[in-house]
């Protein structure tokens, strides 16, 4: 638990965004919330089909190269990682503190 | 390179390792480290995954089996990115059930049952014991290459550098890890010692990579040529291996006694979850990119034999790069310390909360925790047992373990082992209706299959598992063969293992809770811990005032320490609005303290404590709700009961009323009968002795005439009798014709008046301007009920100046006439029956009739569609006529 006041974080209200019964049209905010938390859900299913891929390489004839599965598994070791900061920058930074100008609230 | 010179640098970076450990310890005791708790510092603590198996092995394994080791790295990988899913909710119930190890989540999700605790703990300390003595012969080894190395070597005894490095282990272990029981089990020396030997071994292999890259070849694309002309040039990928290594480390990374203390435990807040995410990926990812081409170069450079698991070191050797060396064997030191330090915190406090704290308590006398010994005194000495004992069996292992070739395939086969705890952990955290039957059976079977098929086998056919045992399975059933379960064959030993043993044992867990059923506690606690977003709200469970809160304090304050309890205490008075005072005992209080001590000891163990001083009139959640369940069945019962019996009684009271009305109306006939044959004897004797007389003749005129007359009048009784009777008789067969007509009310009510023959027995008071009514109705047969009334009037009004007051007014369509006397009434009990044919209250002959008035009254009445009832309270004799002003509807109906 971290001393003093600090701003709210999206991490922090998640359980509230996330709630089951919310209603069916969503401030634009709120919406982009909770595709964020999609996307934080998804993103190892598609860690696992891109790591289970290489399997697929396998032939009856031919033996994958170790120099192609080097680069291949790091290319996309690095995207995900990225993909995870970007996602959990966005979850655990400071919220924004007022709704952006012009907000609509009606977005579906 | 001198091998003294290793040794003397590798005390000094102990020796500033002991001090990182005891400044950060200070540090957040003064309450200024707050950088101790950054994520940063976080995510390198998750850095004990890597230890000196995958800091040396790595390279062994890829030179061994190519790109394989990568699954090692990439199963966490997708756990962390997935945190959302798993580690969030897992963390959050790790603080909100202040959680101290995974046996303590597992015992506490399953209703706080210490067995599950126990066979936990157990699993996690076969699996661990193996993986400790790996840690200690990895120094080992690193340290003999040195002295191989040095020519000038003064090394001390071979065999006694692993105690050595053991017991300087369990030195530090004990030191920084069992400070203090912290209420939350978090330890700032430690993990900040962990963090910066992360760094140590990450650029330790960085450092390593980057001169095998660029020192030694010519940077990445000669790296990739050279892999190519390499051995390891194809990539010899077992589909079976590759998904079965990824799920088994990302499984262990969960389970790992370790990983949850560092993931769990240790974490302060879920942003640091986050960080650790993408950064601890990042960090593997990081540890690993240079294991191929230091495999590679190793394999190219170094005389054939040489132990792959040691290029990490032998290759900057053999390149003359001593200080580079050094660098390396620090990060494997590192590599090593840190995980071995971490996994006895763990274990020790598994072992003292689950197997030494319930013995010890049970050996207590009920009632005595708060008097026998120091608890808190007694937990960390538990601890500190737990953590040497821990460190001796790694060592014997090591001992016994014999030659590094049963050792080396160690680290997989205890992550195998550790992963027997997913499926309860997960259906546990996920699934309300896991219960903690079908935990203990999942975890049982588990745990026996990963034994048989991978444990024992394991030891080589010098092991306890003869080379027949293996080939032809115990006792010649070939079924139960180690590495061919069920006659299927061929499979890879690991992945059948791991097959069988996590299928059979989520079956056993599915199968098992499914048909069985939890107890009240597991099924609060598995809604906290599935629901854990929902409500963090405590368990409920102690009965309030029973526990004094002196004992509570004596004993919080053996276990969290004096200044902590008194603060709690201190703080929960406030916030009852009672400073300075003790705070009352509630059921929140003790349920919160019970929290509070559940993280340092357990809940299991802090559940039974709280439960001795709350004592003998503790109430246990169990009992609390048999005791609600009960009692709604009782009420539900009784009140069943109730009205059923109100259901009888006034059953039986209208059996009574109409018992009492029959036997009234017994007796009244009986009466009637002998009077009506009384009646009809009387005028008929008068008629048959006064008509022979005046046969006879020879009387005189006058009497003659007074004969005659009375013949005359006795018939006429007779034939008013009969026409009474009939009437009734008529009525009641519904046979009578209405003869409906206009007809004015008051014209009624003098023509009854007059017809009655009340002169001079009764007197009438009307209200004429108040009569006025036209009506449509036979008036005939109306006239005859006011008749009838004002007769009755006349004949039974007991009143010494009898008086009659009629009144008419009108009530919605109906005109209401009351005809109310000045006499004594009809007493209650007789009211019920005055309706009643043949009734006459007074056997009294002055009444001339045959008691039939009023219930040819009813009749008429009933017929015109109105009714007449006696009205009580009115003082004397009262009775209401209600007429419709039109009968015509209930005529037509009739």
């Amino acid at each position: 638990m971290s001393e003093g006041k600090r701003a709210a974080r999206l991490i922090d209200i998640a359980d509230e965004v996330d709630a089951e019964n919310i209603p069916l049209f969503l401030a634009h905010q709120t919406y982009k919330r909770r595709r964020l938390m999609d996307a934080a859900r998804l993103l190892p299913l598609l860690g696992l089909v891109l790591m289970m891929f290489p399997l697929l390489w396998l032939g009856p004839e031919n033996e994958p190269r170790t120099a192609t599965g080097v680069i291949y598994i790091f290319v996309t070791w690095a995207v995900l990682t990225l993909a995870a900061y970007l996602i959990a920058r966005r979850l655990s930074g400071p919220l924004p503190s007022e709704p952006e100008a012009g907000e609509r609230d009606d977005v579906v | 390179m001198s091998f003294n010179l290793l040794v003397a640098v590798s005390l000094l970076y102990v020796g500033f390792l002991f001090l990182v450990a005891f400044l950060a310890e200070r540090r957040a005791k003064s309450g200024a480290g707050r950088w101790l708790r950054s994520p940063m510092v976080y995510t390198l603590s998750l850095s004990i995954y890597c230890t000196a198996w995958t800091f040396y092995g790595a390279v062994g394994y890829a030179a061994r089996s190519g790109l394989e080791y990568l699954t090692i790295y990439l199963g966490p990988t997708l756990v962390l990115t997935g945190w959302w899913l798993v580690l969030r909710k897992l963390v959050r119930v790790g603080r909100a059930q202040r959680i101290t190890s995974i046996a303590d989540l597992i015992s506490s999700r399953f209703g706080k049952s210490n067995t599950l605790g126990v066979i936990v703990t157990l699993l996690a300390v076969v699996g661990t014991t193996p993986y400790i003595a790996l840690q200690l012969q990895s120094v080992t080894l690193s340290l003999e290459v040195f002295a191989e190395a040095s020519p000038r070597t003064i090394a001390g005894p071979q065999e006694g550098n692993a105690f050595w490095v053991a017991a300087g282990l369990a030195l530090f272990t004990i030191l920084f890890g069992t400070r203090n029981l912290d209420a939350n089990e978090r330890h700032h020396g430690v993990i900040t010692a962990i963090a910066v030997e992360a760094v140590v071994k990450l650029v330790a292999l960085l450092a390593v990579g980057t001169f095998v890259t660029w020192g030694i070849a010519g940077g990445v694309g000669d790296v990739i040529a050279r892999i190519e002309t390499s051995p390891l040039a194809e990539w010899e990928l077992h589909p079976s291996r590759w998904a079965g290594l990824i799920f088994l480390s990302a499984a262990a990374v969960l389970c790992l006694p370790r990983m949850f203390q560092v993931l769990v435990v240790e974490n302060a807040d879920e942003a640091h979850l986050a960080t650790a995410s993408w950064a601890f990926p990042l960090y593997m990812l990081l540890m690993s990119v240079f294991v191929v081409p230091i495999a590679v170069i190793g394999l190219e450079r170094l005389p054939a034999g040489s132990n792959p698991d040691l290029f990490v070191l032998t290759v900057p050797l053999s390149e003359g790069r001593g200080g580079l060396a050094m660098l390396a064997f620090l990060g494997g030191l590192s590599s090593a310390t840190s995980m071995v330090i971490v996994a006895a915190i763990a274990l020790s406090t598994m072992v003292s909360n689950h197997i030494v704290m319930p013995l010890w308590l049970s050996r207590q006398r009920v009632g005595s925790a708060m008097v026998a010994g120091d608890v808190r005194y007694v937990v960390l000495r538990a601890r500190r047992i737990s953590i040497g004992g821990v460190l001796l069996l790694g060592y014997l292992y090591y001992r016994f373990s014999g030659g590094s070739e049963a050792l080396a395939a160690i680290g997989i086969i205890s992550f195998a082992g550790v992963s027997q705890v997913l499926p309860a952990l997960l259906g546990g955290l996920f699934w309300r209706g896991a219960t903690r039957s079908g935990a203990i059976a999942g975890l049982l079977i588990g745990f026996t299959i990963w034994v048989w098929t991978l444990f024992l086998p394991s030891f080589g056919a010098a092991g306890p598992m003869s080379a027949s045992l293996l080939a032809e399975g115990p006792l010649g059933l070939g079924w139960l063969r180690p590495e061919g379960l069920f006659g299927i064959d061929g499979m890879d030993p690991l992945v059948h293992s791991l097959f069988w043993s996590i299928g059979l044992n989520t079956l056993a867990l599915c199968t098992v809770s499914i048909l069985s059923f939890p107890s009240p506690l597991e099924r609060l606690q598995s809604a906290q811990v599935v629901n854990v977003f929902d409500h963090t709200v405590g368990a409920q469970g102690w009965a309030r005032g029973s526990a004094e809160a002196e004992d509570l304090l004596m004993m919080a304050q053996r276990i969290l320490g004096a200044d902590e309890a008194q603060d709690l205490f201190r703080k929960q008075a406030e916030a009852q609005g009672k400073v300075g005072q003790l705070p009352d005992t509630t059921p929140e209080f003790v349920s919160d303290l019970e929290r509070d001590l559940s993280g340092s000891v357990g809940a299991a163990t802090a559940h039974a404590m709280v439960g001795q001083i709350v004592g003998g009139s503790s109430v246990l959640v169990e009992d609390l709700m048999r005791v609600a369940d009960e009692a709604q069945q009782i009420l539900e019962y009784s009140s069943q009961l109730e009205e059923k019996s109100e259901e009888l009684a006034h059953t039986a009271r209208q059996l009574r009323d109409a018992n009492e009305k029959l036997t009234a109306l017994s007796v009244q006939k009986d009466a009637f009968l002998s009077q009506i044959s009384h009646e009809l004897r009387t005028p008929m004797t008068s008629i048959r002795s006064f008509s022979e007389l005046l046969r006879e003749g020879g009387l005189a005129a006058p009497d003659q005439a007074r004969f005659s007359l009375i013949i005359h009048d006795e018939a006429q009784r007779l034939t008013r009798l009969l026409d009474d009777l009939l009437d009734l008789g008529v009525m009641e067969s519904a046979q009578v014709s209405l003869n409906l007509g206009p007809a004015r009310l008051p014209d009624l009510l003098d023509r009854a008046i007059a017809a009655a023959a009340t002169e001079g027995q009764l007197t009438i008071r009307r209200e004429p301007d108040r009569e006025d009514y036209e009506l449509v109705t036979d008036g005939d047969r109306l006239s005859q009920v006011f008749i009838n009334l004002i007769a009755n009037a006349r004949k039974y009004c007991d009143s010494p100046t009898p008086e009659l007051t009629i009144t008419v007014r009108e009530d919605g369509g109906d005109l209401v006439v009351d005809f109310v006397d000045n006499g004594a009434g009809i007493d209650e009990k007789s009211r019920a029956i005055i309706f009643e044919k043949f009734v006459r209250l007074t056997d009294t002959a002055s009444a001339g009739g045959a008691g039939l008035g009023l219930a040819i009254c009813q009749e008429i009445m009933a017929r015109l569609g109105g009714d007449v009832a006696y009205l009580s309270d009115r003082g004397g004799a009262a009775f209401r006529v209600r007429i419709p002003r039109e009968a015509s509807a209930v005529a037509a109906a009739g």
